[in-house]
């Protein structure tokens, strides 16, 4: 099993089978979250599951609650910039670019990137 | 800009080394240059840094030779910036590190540091703009920081050499960090695994083995080279099977773990103060990003640029140097002195005949390029060092998509308008190898450098603004399409769009004076011997009649396909060796009305997209090979004649 195959190989017999992406069972996690937490009654507009960054109001401050990428490289450049679970991001602007502010640092992310990470309200200022 | 190979460093010293290490756009390099006095390309705009260099501090009891190096997030490579300064600490012998850190980022300063303090590296930590940080509100107890990490912690601005007499004190006896990062146990048990195979270096087991761990590959080589074939195979299979019990990528596990250490680390010694963040320069900065109001901002520096470059620079200054001082002073000057001490003809047209070194060859390297490109280059210092093109790469991003580029392609972008040989040198920062090809053909395609810009608007505008639109519109369609074509012909990935955006800083005149200077020494070391090697090689073909017989050979394409007058050959044979040469001879054609409206839009659309020069040919061939310098320039010719051509035969079609 290499870092930059997808399939699982049996050193013996040979047989081969596609392994499930990392991925792939990191969205499960989350499906699974989801599930559970709508059975519970909530307050509308309230909403506790994670969401996509970008669909944070400009001026919104939010949390990070995970960055899902099958990209080794885009997780680690976004955690050694500081972008890790836990951490306070803000969404300054969506338009040309997804333009966030994490601590100190202002950031232009492609919407590719701005993709990956999910986020929760957090206003506490 | 120095041009040492990248990654190599030229040291052969005993003295110990200093190695500079830090985030991008902390103040490294004006940090350098506080300490060394040496002048360093210092900018705002993160990723400038492509090269290292050197100087040397002179200190009490030694000689200290200091490393600059590019910023970096971590020290597990990402880029080639961070594999180059990855593999200099990797390197055995004396070293020790100074890492300067943005001190309202320290966050990302430390998690740097648990890196670091993991390699054993004797380190001193430069607090620096500790102003910027104040001014936010942000105070760090730096002694405290000290003591906790069990070395020298000096605030620091380096702009206003605040600091640094500490710091160099603190340089002479640099201590390990006493920094320590545990990792969830599997991670620990791969650890011990991996220091039981490696083989013993100067370079902690621990650090080594992580980065391993975290998947580097670049590692390997340094591996087989250091220990067997066999152990890198026992390596991986540590590696695949500690990666296989983990859900995620190692890396991103290491590096949350460290993000932690270093946050709750920031915590201990700095605290916020709310503060009335009304400053001006932070919503000036936030504008010019902006979707509506950022494009009136583009448009208004803009305007600005043409003032400067265009109207100052190619028309006041550029009149002055030609008119005057070379045409009333210098030139008569140099006939006469010839004509009474130079014996032969031949000799005494060399100099100052028709195509004289002097008369023609310095008076347009001088008269003519030199006020064009020194503003732009003066224009473009400001640009950088203000903070404002990292928000110009935002608002392009766009646009850069359609071409299969992104948004950080704006620097080379924007420095080809003033010198594409020293743009075809920053394509480095653009990270795959697709996009640094895109962008090295389109600059040599379609972004005229700014010498050739002058020359051009000016003999465009005497037409009719209608011209300029044109010949405008004309470049940007050719720019789209071949790079729209080119990102699907060619293979490869392009890269994310990730940019940090530093704050918009009131720029530094000395340092971008230094700047500039250093970059028209740069310029004229390029540009003057490939004057006069064009003058020569047009005088000597002149001389042998070869001109004639070029001119005939060539007919076909100038006269048939373009329609311009067989005088014009030799600009396009000049165009080769200097691109601004050869407009500057199209000018002089239609000053002496021997090119007509269509004509002069057509010869300039075609010089304009015409082959590479021979300075920025050189340059290709050493940043993407020779094959591909040749492919690029046998793409180009001829498809600079067909726009060409078919703008002659639309313009005397429809008529204009």
């Amino acid at each position: 099993m290499h870092s930059d195959c997808d399939l699982l190989c049996c050193p013996r017999c040979g047989y081969r089978t596609i392994l499930e992406s990392r991925l792939t069972r990191l969205l499960r996690k989350f499906v699974g979250k989801e599930t559970a937490v709508k059975g519970q009654a909530k307050s509308p507009g309230v909403r506790n599951e994670p969401f996509p960054l970008r669909e944070m109001s400009p001026g919104e401050y939010g949390r990070i609650v995970q960055i899902i990428s099958d990209q080794e490289s885009r997780l680690a450049r976004l955690s050694s910039l500081g972008l890790i679970p836990g951490c306070r991001i803000r969404l300054c602007q969506r338009h040309p670019a997804t333009i966030v502010e994490v601590g100190e640092t202002t950031l232009a992310l492609g919407n590719d990137l701005a993709e990956s990470i999910f986020v929760q309200p957090d206003s506490e200022n | 800009m120095q041009c040492h190979g990248s990654g190599e460093v030229l040291v052969a010293t005993q003295d110990d080394q200093v190695i500079l290490v830090g985030n991008p756009n902390v103040g490294k390099s004006a940090l350098f240059g506080a300490l060394t006095g040496r002048y360093v390309t210092v900018s705002n705009y993160p990723g400038t840094t492509v090269e290292f260099t050197q100087g040397t501090l002179l200190q009490k009891s030694q000689r200290l030779v200091l490393i600059d190096t590019p910023g970096i997030q971590s020290l597990i490579p990402f880029s080639e910036d961070e594999r180059a300064t990855r593999d200099i600490l990797l390197r055995s012998g004396p070293q020790r590190v100074l890492q300067v850190t943005d001190t309202k980022n320290l966050k990302r300063g430390l998690f740097l540091i648990t890196q670091l303090a993991e390699m054993g590296v004797p380190l001193v930590l430069s607090l620096n703009m500790e102003d910027e940080a104040r001014g936010r509100g942000l105070f760090t107890d730096s002694s405290k920081l000290g003591e906790l990490l069990g070395i020298d912690v000096i605030n620091t601005v380096a702009t206003r050499h605040q600091g640094i007499s500490l710091l160099k004190e603190a340089l002479d006896a640099p201590r390990v960090p006493r920094l320590r990062v545990v990792y969830p146990e599997a991670i620990e048990e791969g650890i011990e695994q991996l220091e039981a195979l490696l083989p013993e270096r100067s370079l902690s087991k621990r650090s080594l083995a992580l980065m391993l761990l975290a998947g580097d590959r670049t590692l390997e080589e340094w591996l087989v080279l250091h220990s067997s074939p066999e152990t890198l195979v026992q390596v991986r299979a540590v590696c695949q099977e500690r990666q296989g019990k983990s859900d995620e990528p190692l890396s991103y596990v290491i590096n949350r773990v460290r993000m932690e250490v270093a946050e709750s680390l920031t915590n201990q010694v700095q605290s916020q103060e709310t503060v009335a963040r009304s400053d001006l320069i932070a919503k000036f900065g936030r504008w010019t990003m902006d979707p509506y109001l950022g494009i009136p901002f583009f448009l208004a520096i803009l305007y600005l640029i043409y003032e400067f470059v265009g109207k100052f620079g190619a028309g006041t200054l550029v009149n002055f140097l030609e008119n005057t001082f070379f045409g009333g002073v210098v030139n008569p000057l140099a006939v006469q002195v010839v004509n009474k001490t130079v014996p032969f003809a031949l000799l005494r047209d060399l100099i100052v005949g028709n195509y004289g070194l002097i008369t023609v060859g310095l008076t347009y390297a001088l008269a003519i390029v030199l006020p064009i490109v020194g503003t732009f280059f003066l224009t473009f210092g400001l640009l950088e060092d203000s903070g404002y093109l990292p928000r110009l790469a935002v608002m392009s991003d766009r646009v850069f998509r359609l071409m299969g580029l992104n948004g950080k392609a704006v620097l080379p972008m924007v420095l080809g308008l003033g010198c594409d040989t020293m743009a075809t040198l920053t394509t480095r920062i653009l990270e795959s190898k697709k996009e640094r090809l895109i962008a090295t053909i389109l600059l040599a395609l379609a972004i005229p450098c700014s010498a050739q810009l002058g020359v051009i608007l000016g003999m465009l505008a005497t037409l009719s603004a209608g011209y300029v639109i044109i010949w405008a519109l004309i470049l940007v369609v050719v720019m789209l399409v071949v790079g729209y074509l080119a990102s699907l012909i060619l293979p490869g990935k392009s890269s994310d769009f990730l940019l940090e955006i530093p704050p918009l800083r009131v720029p530094q005149l000395s340092n971008i004076l230094v700047k500039t200077v250093a970059r028209i020494e740069w310029y004229l070391k390029e540009a003057v011997p490939l004057f006069l090697l064009g003058t020569l090689m047009l005088f000597g073909l002149d001389r042998a009649g070869l001109l004639q017989v070029v001119e005939r050979l060539a007919s076909p394409v100038i006269s048939g396909i373009l329609g311009l007058p067989s005088r014009a050959t030799e600009a396009f044979i000049i165009g080769f060796l200097r691109r601004d040469y050869g407009a500057a001879g199209l000018f002089a054609l239609s000053k002496d009305g021997l090119l007509d409206p269509t004509q002069t839009l057509v010869s300039l659309v075609t010089i304009t997209l015409f082959i590479p020069c021979i300075a920025n040919f050189f340059i290709i061939v050493k940043e993407r090979g020779l094959r591909t310098a040749l492919w690029v320039s046998a793409f180009i010719f001829p498809f600079a004649v067909l726009v060409g051509g078919s703008l002659n035969w639309a313009l005397r079609t429809w008529g204009f």
